[in-house]
């Protein structure tokens, strides 16, 4: 199976690269030796209902064309979701986002949807030990 | 590449370009035209890439 045009657009025109200063919460996963490392920034605002969402999101990628395309749409499907929603952001809809992986892949989506979920897990294990602080 | 002693980083960074007798001058200029734009993209988006 080729790429898609999804794909390889996702690639040659990535969006939301870069880095956060003092992010929220920041995801690292996977490492050099398997060969994709994927850093994933977040920046968490609320919404007019009060609820907690990714008010930004920013990533770096070392990678394949699928490592890199998968975090690009990661970024697109995550901004402005509550971080209930987006922590429910499945490595399938990543694929599915963009017209599907070929097989051997599908990992690289994987990859992009577990980064952001530590990125949240970052961000909620901040806050707590802040509200303990608080507390204190 | 980890045969020869590069790290798994440098490994998985490199480019292999290979010659043969039927390369000619004009691909090795277009070689060198558009591979230094992309690896400085690819650079550009990577966690392991400093400027120095």
């Amino acid at each position: 199976m080729q790429y898609s045009k999804k794909v390889l657009e996702a690639f040659k025109h990535p969006k939301n690269i870069g880095e956060i200063k003092n992010p929220d919460g920041l995801g690292k996963i996977g490492n050099p030796v398997c060969g994709d490392l994927m850093w994933i920034y977040i920046k968490v605002g609320k919404n007019k209902e009060g609820q907690e969402i990714i008010k930004d999101i920013k990533f770096k990628t070392f990678g394949c064309v699928a490592a890199i395309a998968s975090s690009s749409m990661l970024t697109e499907l995550a901004k402005g979701k509550t971080l209930k929603e987006a922590k429910k952001l499945s490595n399938k809809d990543i694929a599915d986002a963009l017209d599907k992986l070929p097989a051997p892949k599908m990992h690289c989506s994987n990859l992009a949807a577990d980064g952001l979920k530590r990125a949240i897990e970052d961000y909620e294990k901040k806050k707590s030990l802040k509200t303990k602080q608080d507390k204190k | 590449m980890i045969a020869i002693g590069l790290k798994p980083r440098e490994a998985h960074g490199s480019l292999r370009l290979s010659l043969s007798k039927y390369t000619n001058e004009e691909e090795v200029d277009y070689a060198l035209k558009v591979i230094p734009k992309v690896v400085e993209e690819l650079r550009s988006i990577s966690p392991l890439w400093r400027k120095k």
